[in-house]
């Protein structure tokens, strides 16, 4: 049987944070009190989409169609603020829907000092077994600039309580090129990162989003973009300092200790592989008719999502809550796949493409396109040998211009 | 009976965003040439280009039959015009084939500039001027005011002006009727020699090219022999007309009539504007006054950019010439773009009209190279070469002196920006021949500037200066002695000869310093540093340096959305298709244009 990954996007925040863009609805705005019913409301929705997605691609597929999940990761928003009886249910319903191979990676974003260790023991009884926690920052002027409700101590807490309640692999994520950020606090932001001893580390500079608050600062004028060099000096650095640690990259922005915590499920956007998202804003990639692949994503807005999923049982057929629906074509897929793929530090192994794809990757480019790859490589920006093509970390640096031979 | 007592031969005058355009489609529309339903917004702007500048530069025609309270039926012939600088004859030959202009004034903003010279150049052809207050429904109209304005400025009496509101269209009625009474009909003699003026010219496919004219004495049928007095090109007439606005034969155009005439002229510049036409049979005496020969002041380099074909151009510059009788162009070689073309242009709005219809309306991707005058380049033997480009130009011992054109300017200013506009003039080498005061707040200051100052930037920071209130027209004078050099730029180490420009001494470590700014900004980031050098033979007199790339990463690649990342590859992509290899240096197109174009910052 087809394995698939699955991704469930809780849209619920405390507070939208000034540079996040992707979709969410908060309390700060919207009040507790409605976004706690919307919540009830949303995680019905959600089982009725999980629900109509297990007749088609789950268990209540025909047998050529069968896919069971090998990775399951709630995102957000802010998935730490469902309540366990919440989850359980979401749960539930995708284990109604669909098979969960044995050892399925279950992820679970969080944010500190948004669950307690009681909620997070509930959450890993129910099966969570890999926890993203959402440091950012171990310095709390740069989290207040970041406009994250919490500070380091949350997080060390958090990250304390959830080794407590019985979280094994679990992941920080950082952020670095934030203004007012010098180079020393993002060193003792990496120090205090490492001292916690996660199993994985996500590393982003910070990137200014159109529709952001921090954007329309740039504009303004009231907030600076941080230097490329020493953007990249901190990148450099930290991952210097992960390695001598024995992390291993393996993604421009995701290094892990050691091969068993990468986390599987993004591998699978970055291999092009299936996977299906739920809730708004979620997006799927489903392989079709041919082999080719077919993209299609929610609304982002609740509201919206609520109508297309809400209604009499089995009346709702969700159609109202996806936005687009598209058909790759096969230099589509073949784009998609080596620019996802580089984004790894393996590369794109050759053998494999030429499996997927029926050729080799140059033949589906000009000479053009392999000469300035070649050039990337004599440069010092890419690696290529008879078994795969990659990136380097000098090429990682610069890797839109790369990818961008291919598209 | 006397068919010219129900005729009207009238342009609209404006400043550019008085209305004009919006006014002639109420007109349009009132007498009922078009249905409201056809209408496109501003009929008479026929170039979408025109219509996104909002300026006319090529003018149209239209003839509008309209039923008068009077009880009878009027023809109106609407002739537009152009709106700028280096279309100042084109106007004045517009206004020479009629009686009357309407004199639209903004009544919110008053006389302007622009509307003061439109008004000399229509005086000057002893045009009954017709002043209309326009955007009269806008709370922060004040016609009182506007209607003193223009008796003080402009010496007319206004007090009937008519108040209206093209884009409501309020007052229309009475201002169709204000045409009617105050604008006279022509009084040509139809039977006497004919004498007609071509105000306009165009290509078409089928026709040849169509002649807009102007019947002042005589008519002209289909199958006379006309014969145009200043080119002395004959034609045998196969068609003449009238405009409605597209061409309506008929059998005969009388004087004091305007329509249009063929006869298998292949070419515009063959029927050139401002250009007599008379019977070959019959011939009159004297042409009509005013005639001028089109010269072109600027010339230019337009390449195929990467990827474009060298056909295509020369095709699409060749239906462009057809149209433009101001407008040539001959083949020419750059070592840095290859084979292209030197094109000669009225001024540098006249070169950007071009290319940009180069690349809107025949879809092309083209370079152009720093705009050029022509040069007299005296040299040792004593023989003069004239120079348009300036990698032709003589080695240093070759040369004995370069002479470069003056042109007399004439800048009309309102008096608060004297000061900064004569120090412009003066940065740009200008001597100031006097100043006069047209009223207590407008100024008029008349210079002789080098046209190589003109050119570049002039226009731009004179409107930038001014607000936009400030008119330039200029003219050639003479040639005179002038220490220019020819400045080269580099680009890791290798000349890019598109980039030589020819400056003067004193200008040249400005000019250098600020096309190595712009270039760095522009440059893009490569696998390696890349020096950019400014230099005057082997003399480097300014350098900047674009750093080697650094970071140019998408970090995060989450939730599997990955349409918008690949979005934005794509558009990187695009953004290397409009690029230019120099030798290992990446150049985007627009970078020629960058190094020309007018910094208020600087």
């Amino acid at each position: 049987m087809k394995n698939l990954g699955i991704y469930i996007h809780i849209p619920f925040c405390l507070r939208k944070c000034p540079y996040c863009d992707f979709y969410s609805v908060a309390e700060a705005q919207m009040g507790k009190a409605e976004i706690s019913s919307m919540k009830s409301r949303f995680v019905k929705a959600l089982c009725s989409e999980i629900e109509a997605a297990g007749i088609k691609y789950g268990k209540g597929a025909q047998a050529g169609d069968q896919r069971q999940a090998d990775t399951l990761y709630f995102g957000g928003g802010t998935p730490s603020l469902l309540e366990p009886e919440e989850l359980k249910a979401v749960l539930k319903t995708v284990r109604n829907g669909f098979c969960l191979t044995e050892g399925a990676e279950i992820s679970m974003e969080c944010n500190p000092a948004t669950a307690s260790q009681e909620k997070l023991a509930a959450f890993r009884e129910l099966g969570i077994n890999r926890l993203s926690i959402g440091a950012q920052s171990f310095d709390d002027g740069v989290l207040k600039i970041l406009g994250r409700l919490h500070n380091s101590a949350d997080t060390v807490r958090t990250v304390k309580e959830a080794r407590k309640a019985g979280f094994e692999n679990i992941s920080l994520d950082l952020m670095f090129a934030i203004p007012g950020q010098t180079e020393e606090i993002w060193e003792e932001t990496v120090k205090k990162t490492l001292a916690l001893k996660p199993q994985h580390i996500s590393l982003y500079s910070l990137e200014f989003m159109e529709g952001t608050a921090f954007t329309a600062r740039l504009e303004k004028g009231e907030m600076r973009e941080t230097e490329a060099e020493a953007d990249r000096a901190m990148y450099e650095k930290a991952l210097d300092q992960f390695g001598a640690q024995g992390f291993v990259q393996y993604e421009i922005s995701n290094a892990a200790l050691g091969r068993a915590h990468i986390c599987r499920h993004n591998m699978k956007y970055w291999g092009l592989e299936e996977y299906l998202g739920f809730g708004p804003s979620a997006h799927s990639y489903m392989i079709g008719e041919g082999g080719r692949g077919v993209r299609f994503y929610n609304v982002s807005s609740v509201e919206k999502y609520l109508e297309g999923w809400s209604g009499e049982a089995g009346t709702a057929d969700g159609v109202s809550a996806v936005e687009i629906f598209s058909q790759n074509s096969l230099a589509d897929d073949v784009c998609e796949y080596i620019f996802t793929g580089l984004r790894k530090t393996d590369g794109i192994d050759l053998k494999g493409f030429r499996k997927r794809f029926g050729k080799d990757i140059w033949e589906f480019y000009g000479a053009d396109v392999r000469k300035e790859f070649e050039e990337y490589a004599e440069g010092g920006f890419a690696a290529e040998n008879d078994d795969n093509i990659r990136l380097t970390v000098k090429g990682m640096n610069v890797s839109n211009r790369i990818m961008a031979l291919f598209v | 009976m006397d068919y010219q007592k129900y005729i009207r031969n009238f342009s609209i005058i404006a400043h550019i965003d008085h209305g004009k355009s919006t006014l002639a489609d109420r007109l349009i529309e009132k007498t009922g040439l078009v249905s409201q339903r056809d209408m496109k917004e501003q009929f008479l702007d026929n170039m979408d280009l025109e219509r996104e500048r909002g300026i006319t530069i090529k003018l149209q025609t239209t003839r509008l039959v309209y039923n008068s309270q009077d009880g009878n039926e009027y023809i109106f012939n609407l002739i537009d015009t152009p709106g700028h600088v280096d279309f100042t004859y084109e106007v004045s030959r517009s206004l020479a084939a009629c009686e009357g202009a309407v004199l639209v004034v903004d009544a919110t903003q008053g006389v302007e500039a622009q509307t003061l010279a439109n008004v000399y150049l229509a005086l000057d052809e002893n045009l009954e001027i017709l002043p209309v207050l326009n955007k009269i429904d806008l709370a922060s109209a004040r016609p009182d005011e506007t209607k003193e304005e223009i008796e003080e400025v402009i010496g007319l009496d206004a007090s009937e002006a008519p108040l209206i509101s093209a884009k409501e269209g309020i007052g229309i009625e009475e201002l169709l009727e204000a045409i009617v009474k105050d604008i006279p009909a022509p009084s040509g003699n139809p039977d006497g020699k004919l004498k007609a003026l071509i105000f306009d010219s165009k290509y078409d496919n089928y026709k040849g090219v169509i002649i807009y004219t102007r019947i002042f004495d005589g008519q002209v049928k289909k199958g006379d022999i006309i014969r145009l007095m200043n080119t002395k090109k004959k034609y045998e007439v196969t068609e003449v007309g009238i405009c409605a606005p597209n061409p309506v034969p008929t059998d005969i155009l009388k004087a004091g009539e305007v329509g249009y005439i063929c006869g298998s002229i292949k070419q515009v510049s063959d029927a050139r504007v401002g250009d007599t036409i008379t019977l070959d049979s019959n011939p009159t005496e004297e042409t009509l006054p005013g005639y001028k020969k089109v010269q072109s002041m600027v010339y230019c380099g337009i390449y195929p950019a990467e990827g474009e074909k060298y056909e295509n151009v020369k095709d699409a510059l060749e239906k462009l010439q057809v149209n433009d009788a101001a407008f040539h162009f001959e083949p020419e070689t750059s070592t840095a773009l290859g084979f292209g073309f030197r094109c000669g242009f009225l001024g540098l709005l006249h070169m950007e009209i071009i290319v940009e219809r180069l690349e809107r309306e025949f879809n092309l991707a083209v370079i152009t190279t720093s705009p050029s005058v022509i040069y007299k380049v005296v040299k040792t033997d004593g023989t003069v070469e004239m120079i348009q480009n300036p990698s032709n130009l003589p080695s240093p011992q070759e040369i004995d002196h370069i002479e470069e054109p003056i042109v007399k300017a004439d800048i009309m200013i309102p008096n608060e920006y004297v000061g900064s506009i004569m120090e412009l003039c003066q940065d740009r080498r200008g001597k100031l021949l006097h100043m006069e005061y047209i009223t207590p707040t407008r100024v008029q200051l008349h210079y002789e500037m080098p046209l190589n100052e003109v050119i570049y930037d002039f226009f731009d920071a004179l409107k930038s200066k001014t607000r936009g209130y400030g008119s330039l027209d200029y003219e050639f004078i003479r040639y005179e002695k002038s220490n220019v050099v020819k400045m080269d730029v580099l680009l890791n180490k290798d000349l890019v000869d598109a980039f030589s420009m020819i400056v003067h001494e004193s200008k040249a470590y400005a000019r250098g310093r600020f096309v190595c700014e712009k270039l760095k900004e522009i440059i893009p980031m490569h696998q390696f540093e890349v020096p950019i050098q400014a230099a005057i033979g082997q003399k480097v007199i300014a350098r900047e340096t674009v750093k080697a790339f650094r970071k140019d990463v998408i970090a995060k690649c989450y939730g599997g959305d990955i349409s918008r990342k690949k979005k934005l590859l794509e558009k990187q992509k695009e953004g290397k298709k409009r690029m230019r290899q120099f030798g290992t240096v990446e150049v985007p197109q627009e970078a020629f244009t960058a190094v020309l174009k007018y910094d208020d910052n600087k």
